[in-house]
């Protein structure tokens, strides 16, 4: 009779139909980051990043196509590190006094052949919205030394700066697209 | 000519201490303002601020410097026709440029040590960052800098006025005795 029972339980673990978990990013212990790079002059890249953000999504890794995210990001953090040039950027480029916030949601997931998610969704930068598709791979879940349990991706894409009314044009023409790489590690709730 | 003032006018040292902090300001407020807005291939995009930056620290010591002469060197008596009130004007006027020097030079300095990088003055020597500022920080900090270009421009028309003002209409010393006439 115990053994029906414990054999039960165990099954009912088991066979629970998949559900999508609800992730946090870790921006708290700073286990995600939204860098990006752009060519100098076409002579090289320079890379930096958005120091603030936060975002949540839902996964699983049976089902990823029912997957959503959604990230906001504060633009003023953009760093450089250089003063001058992070200034520069807030105040002639990203105009981050009116449009302070970029945003990122999803609308749908693509599981593509070779494992990787082909992520769609809405991008909002400087204040201008327009549809974008980042290639993701999951780098790996599973549980973590402190109790919780987390999963991550990496993703990359590349944008036309011009398309999100950012003036660039003095910048040169080897520095109108910028390459963003999302590294997105979440803790599920 | 006198270097150190007297009773009657001005001494060398006070006239040319005056009009260099008096074109240097004037020079760096345009400089800053054409500045800020010039293309990435403009040759002047890197030149601009590091003139900037020096012209900015050496305005800092040469008022500084008319700080430390003015006790050395005496006043000339003020000229008595002028109202008790115009005395009264000229000097806040006189306070508030001061006040507007020190705090253009401090957001200066500031505003280019927000990271924690050195602030260059020509090629001569570095001042390093006291501090890091946060992001919200840093902007109020170059806000600050703009406004206090525009406030001692404003108080610079107007203390020009009243020199003017002095000269062709009470037709007094007051102009003259600033130009070695």
């Amino acid at each position: 009779m115990k053994k029906t029972i414990f054999a039960l339980a165990m099954s009912s673990v088991f066979v629970l139909p998949a559900q999508a978990a609800d992730y946090v990013i870790d921006t708290e212990k700073a286990h995600a980051f939204i860098d990006f790079k752009i060519q100098h002059l076409g002579f090289s890249w320079m890379s930096g990043r958005f120091n603030d953000f936060e975002g949540t999504f839902s996964y699983d890794a049976e089902n990823p196509e029912a997957s959503k995210i959604d990230v906001k990001i504060d633009v003023a953090s953009v760093d450089t590190n250089f003063a001058e040039r992070d200034k520069h950027l807030r105040e002639q480029f990203l105009n981050t006094a009116e449009h302070p916030e970029a945003r990122f949601t999803s609308t749908s997931f693509e599981q593509q052949a070779d494992g990787t998610l082909l992520m769609k969704g809405d991008f909002t930068l400087h204040g201008v919205t327009k549809p974008m598709t980042i290639p993701v791979e999951k780098v790996g879940e599973g549980e973590d030394p402190w109790g919780g349990y987390r999963v991550g991706f990496l993703g990359e894409t590349k944008f036309t700066i011009a398309d999100y009314g950012i003036d660039v044009s003095k910048l040169g023409p080897s520095s109108q697209e910028v390459y963003l790489t999302l590294s997105i590690e979440g803790i599920r709730q | 000519m006198r270097f150190t003032n007297t009773t009657e006018r001005y001494g060398l040292v006070s006239i040319l201490l005056h009009w260099a902090v008096a074109l240097l300001t004037i020079g760096l407020f345009v400089l800053g303002l054409w500045m800020v807005d010039l293309g990435y291939y403009d040759d002047w995009y890197y030149q601009a601020p590091w003139w900037h930056k020096g012209l900015g620290f050496i305005v800092f010591l040469l008022v500084l410097l008319r700080w430390l002469w003015r006790p050395i060197a005496g006043k000339p008596a003020a000229i008595s026709a002028t109202p008790i009130w115009q005395h009264l004007a000229a000097k806040v006027v006189h306070q508030l440029m001061n006040l507007a020097i020190v705090v253009l030079a401090v957001t200066g300095y500031l505003i280019v040590t927000a990271k924690g990088q050195p602030l260059g003055i020509f090629d001569w020597f570095n001042i390093p960052a006291y501090t890091r500022l946060s992001v919200a920080t840093s902007d109020l900090v170059s806000k600050l800098h703009l406004w206090s270009g525009y406030f001692i421009m404003a108080l610079a028309s107007l203390h020009a006025l009243a020199a003017l003002t002095h000269h062709f209409i009470y037709k007094d010393a007051t102009l003259r005795r600033m130009l070695n006439l």
